[in-house]
């Protein structure tokens, strides 16, 4: 149920330059070939690969729902994060949240098991053990629905408010694609009380377990920063978030990208740049600084749009001047460490396989699925369709997609995740409905609750169910 | 560097409509309008004043507390009778400036240069090859790190600095060039150098096994191929600026090496240093540009120049943004580490300082004196200006300059060594003299000049250490055998043209990348 956005003079000029920029020419003879149904789907609002499913497409959509119908607990409704192992984390919540509103309007499930699904997701997201102050812990098992930690045995290790953030994004999508349910999604945010990661300054805070209390850091770097700050942004709690970033410009491969500048040797954090974030800012919100909730940028300051250019740039780039097919977003793999940061830039370094001790893992690149759909369908370009030939085959249909290619030797990667699985359905949803997120807001149960003043909902929310309004007391 | 992005972006947008809109998108690189400021600030030019000469006195301290006179040569480090390769440069750079400034007279300079060579000619090679990497300055052992008898290998860009300085002795004083060329002739140079001109260290491996490795990255590098060069040697593939990346600095594009210090063990450190030597001793030219070479100026059209303009002009502008003074250079310090790399660009980060490990030790971040000096010597800024307000007075009289002063606010790094004090020296004769290095061209003699006993050697094709040692390869001028230029020095050098390297052409064309893609 896509909604229709008017199309003002400024916007549709602004859009066919990027779609001309970001596609070439092909796309717009495409356009015309295909028609009245790319139009439908939002052509001309939103760049990329915008038209219905093909039948091989609706396979890869099938082979994606596959992992998600294959992880599925009975017991909670949760979803495992990776292929039959049993924790998740509320980011992936909120992939298969996403997973589940692509599943229903590609076709793959009836409404049926929409609700039944959703309602037993709600179920447990109202019923799950939080930490002191009402904050979600990082891990979840989905088998027994308690707090665990990073090796799946019982036990609190922390907040994440990057993850919270993504699933913020999609309580609201999914409220706002259908608002029978919107009342029991606000219900959620409420209860979780986002404001326990939000910080006096406006920004993003998690924790970790120390000691016997919780340490507060500052969380998330530029790309994923922002892409929480949307979530938070998206209920009216105003995240400066990425906004107050500082940004420095790098050079890969001859293209200017922006990287994060704090320092990763003083905080301990790294800074990578990862396609990821920057593909779910393009398909949910379009790059639009207005839908992110962003403040106005001060000049020079690159944009998300800008941000997002030149991390898909300096991959083609990449591919012409090295030969080296590239998609790169952090992954998983079936051998240690595990888990990597698999970097446009990160660290001082292009192109660098960072792993969490800070050692580099070059042997173990991915072209990532994940990363390569996003591109695919958000950049219709001769490098995109290179890309996806390079991974259109990288599924089981029996256990769904896997992480990706090793750049080493073209092997595959074969563990299979949530989070790539939906990217995988989201890329199909964005390629036929366009923009997932819709720019206006429909007041609801989580406005009519935060308008009564004698039950204040949380410091950090806005007191009149005006987003980002500041409170007048 | 983020205020320079936006009017880019709409270049490049415009840029990517017009050139080709029915293309793939890629990204222009735009070219750059104008030069940096830098380029309009001229070396310093003229006699000492007072306090300059005070300075000169001062830095000359050092060299009288730490000379040897049993062996001529002098303690690297304030007290310490150890010395390399490149630090002897350093000295024979002080003595010259000395001498050259009225410090040092000519029967006092003569002693020192003589007892010296004695002992170069002397003294025992590494494997008989190359000067080691380290000497006991009273004894004249091969010693190794810990100034113990032994050895520990020989190093490319040691020998490159003392061949530079070498040839500035033999040009400006021809009296001492035959102790210089008997020196060169004990040397063996078949695993310091290869066909294509690519220069090798050697180290000593955990068995006592030596290894030949590449050794250098760009500025040292190419600084160390110019003393090879001046004697003759092809270096193409160690004078070529490539293999190069950029890093955008302050709105400077800074280059750097893209060797990958990740994977090889050599740090692609950025300084000044590299660079401020090339100024000062071969006014940036290349070194066989023997026109160049009987100027006092510097040259401004070089990739070196150019280079070494972005480096000046990253440091003043980040002291404009940030308000903190900058000269960065590889210096030591008091205590361990003893020694850090203190950078404009290493290791992926823009003003990091490292250990020799590699570890990141910002507490030592300074203001080096012999890059702040040079930085006054080869651009007269108001920014040099308060460089050099700032180390003047960072000096101990009787011992000389400090190394330098913190960052930090916590003073003086307090220790002297001959590489700092030498290039003190240095940067002040060139403010009298222009470029360090001159062509001889007084001697009437064929080609405007006397054959020395290091060409004459060469070019005897009975020689059999020529091949052996793989010395040079040049004939006697008007011999046919070898498609070979002019040479620079009376004799044509065919090592070029007969080289067998078919990877590296000296006289390819290099581009010069845009100074910044924010203006």
């Amino acid at each position: 149920m896509p909604r229709r956005r008017p199309l003002y003079l400024a916007g549709l000029l602004a859009v066919s330059l990027s779609v001309l920029l970001s596609s070439g020419c092909g796309v717009i003879a495409r356009a015309v070939v295909n028609g009245y149904e790319s139009v439908s789907a939002g052509a001309l609002t939103n760049p990329g690969r915008i038209g219905p499913l093909t039948d091989t497409e609706q396979i890869w959509a099938k082979a994606a729902w596959r992992y998600v119908v294959n992880n599925t607990q009975p017991a909670t409704g949760l979803v495992n994060s990776v292929d039959r192992y049993p924790a998740t984390t509320l980011w992936q919540i909120g992939d298969y949240l996403g997973a589940l509103v692509a599943a229903r309007e590609l076709g793959l499930i009836d409404r049926i098991e929409f609700d039944h699904r959703l309602a037993k997701l709600l179920g447990f997201v109202s019923r799950m053990p939080l930490l002191d102050g009402d904050v979600p812990n990082k891990v979840y098992n989905t088998q027994s629905g308690v707090m665990v930690n990073y090796s799946n045995q019982p036990g609190a290790v922390g907040a994440s408010a990057i993850d919270v953030g993504r699933l913020l994004v999609w309580l609201k999508i999914t409220g706002q694609r259908y608002p029978e349910y919107a009342e029991y999604l606000d219900k959620v945010v409420l209860r979780l009380n986002v404001c326990g990661l939000v910080g006096v300054d406006g920004m993003l805070y998690g924790s970790r377990a120390d000691g016997g209390h919780f340490a507060h850091y500052r969380e998330g770097r530029l790309g994923n920063e922002q892409y929480a700050s949307a979530g938070f942004n998206m209920w009216g709690v105003p995240v400066a978030g990425a906004a107050a970033s500082p940004v420095q410009t790098v050079y890969v491969d001859g293209v200017s990208v922006y990287v994060d500048a704090r320092d990763p040797r003083t905080s301990g954090a790294p800074n990578p740049v990862l396609s990821e974030p920057y593909l779910l800012l393009g398909m949910e919100f379009g790059w639009h600084d207005r839908a992110l909730g962003n403040p106005p940028q001060p000049a020079g300051v690159p944009g998300v749009r800008e941000q997002a250019q030149a991390v898909y740039l300096a991959q083609a780039a990449r591919w012409r001047n090295e030969k080296v097919i590239t998609a790169r977003t952090d992954h998983q793999l079936g051998q240690p460490p595990y888990f990597l940061y698999d970097s446009i830039f990160a660290n001082g370094y292009a192109w660098n396989t960072l792993g969490e001790d800070g050692k580099s893992y070059p042997a173990l690149a991915l072209v990532s699925t994940r990363a390569a759909f996003g591109m695919w369908v958000l950049w219709h370009t001769t490098y995109t369709s290179d890309l996806m030939r390079a991974i259109e085959a990288l599924y089981d249909p029996e256990r769904g997609w896997y992480e990706g290619r090793y750049e080493a030797s073209g092997a595959y990667e074969e563990t299979a995740t949530l989070s790539t699985n939906a990217m995988v359905l989201e890329s199909l949803l964005y390629k036929t409905h366009g923009r997932l997120a819709a720019s206006e807001q429909r007041a609801g149960y989580f406005d009519a609750r935060l308008s009564d003043r004698f039950a204040p909902a949380g410091r950090c929310l806005p007191a009149n169910g005006a987003p980002s309004s500041e409170s007048p007391q | 560097m983020t205020s320079c992005s936006r009017v880019s972006w709409i270049a490049l947008l415009w840029l990517a409509l017009l050139l080709n809109a029915c293309a793939q998108t890629r990204d222009v690189v735009l070219p750059s309008r104008g030069d940096l400021p830098s380029a309009s600030y001229p070396p310093r030019n003229g006699a000492l004043d007072a306090r300059e000469s005070q300075m000169a006195r001062t830095a000359w301290q050092y060299f009288e507390n730490n000379y040897q006179p049993a062996t001529g040569m002098v303690n690297a480090v304030d007290g310490y009778p150890s010395t390399t390769m490149w630090d002897t440069a350093s000295y024979l750079g002080g003595l010259v400036a000395a001498r050259e400034l009225g410090i040092v007279d000519k029967r006092g300079f003569d002693e020192r240069i003589s007892t010296l060579l004695k002992t170069l000619n002397s003294m025992e090679l590494f494997r008989g090859q190359m000067p080691n990497k380290a000497y006991n300055t009273v004894t004249a052992q091969k010693v190794n790190y810990a100034n113990q008898p032994g050895e520990i290998g020989f190093s490319a860009l040691d020998v490159g600095r003392l061949l530079i300085w070498l040839k500035i002795i033999e040009e400006r004083y021809p009296e001492h060039g035959n102790a210089i060329d008997r020196f060169l002739l004990r040397w063996d140079f078949s695993r310091a150098i290869d066909a294509c001109g690519m220069l090798y260290g050697a180290t000593l491996g955990p068995d006592k096994q030596v290894q030949y490795v590449q050794e250098g990255r760009l500025g040292y590098q190419d600084y160390g191929a110019s003393g090879y060069q001046l004697w003759g040697f092809s270096t193409c593939m160690a004078s070529r600026p490539e293999p190069y990346a950029l890093v955008p600095i302050y709105c400077v594009d800074v280059p750097y090496d893209s060797r990958d210090p990740r994977e090889l063990s050599q740090h692609n450190y950025v300084v000044s240093e590299s660079y401020v030597l090339d100024g000062l001793e071969l006014g940036w030219a290349r070194a066989t540009d023997r026109a160049a070479g009987t100027r006092p100026v510097v040259q401004r059209d070089t990739w070196m120049a150019n280079f070494a303009r972005r480096i000046y002009q990253a440091q003043e502008n980040r002291f404009l943004a940030t308000g903190i003074l900058t000269a960065r250079s590889e210096h030591q310090v008091d205590g361990d580490p003893y020694f850090v790399y203190d950078t404009v660009y290493t290791d992926g980060f823009a003003w990091n300082t490292i250990t020799e490990k590699g570890a990141y030790v910002p507490q030592y971040a300074a203001i080096s004196t012999k890059a702040a000096v040079g930085m006054w010597a080869l651009w007269n800024s108001a920014y040099t200006d308060r460089l050099a307000e700032a180390i003047w007075g960072q000096y101990v009289p009787g011992k000389g300059y400090y190394e330098g002063v913190l960052e930090n606010g916590k003073g003086p790094i307090k220790v002297f060594t001959a590489n700092n004090n030498g290039i003190i020296l240095e940067a002040l004769m060139f403010k009298v003299e222009g470029r360090l290095l001159r062509f001889n061209e007084a001697a009437p003699q064929m080609g405007n000049r006397q054959p020395s006993l290091w060409e004459r050697t060469l070019t005897n094709p009975f020689d059999a250490d020529n091949a052996a040692r793989n010395r040079p390869r040049m004939i006697a001028r008007g011999a046919s055998s070898c498609r070979a230029g002019t040479g620079a020095f009376g004799v044509a050098s065919c090592s070029l043209s007969c080289s067998d390297c078919p990877t590296c052409q000296d006289d390819a064309p290099f581009i010069l990348p845009a100074y910044s893609q924010c203006h």
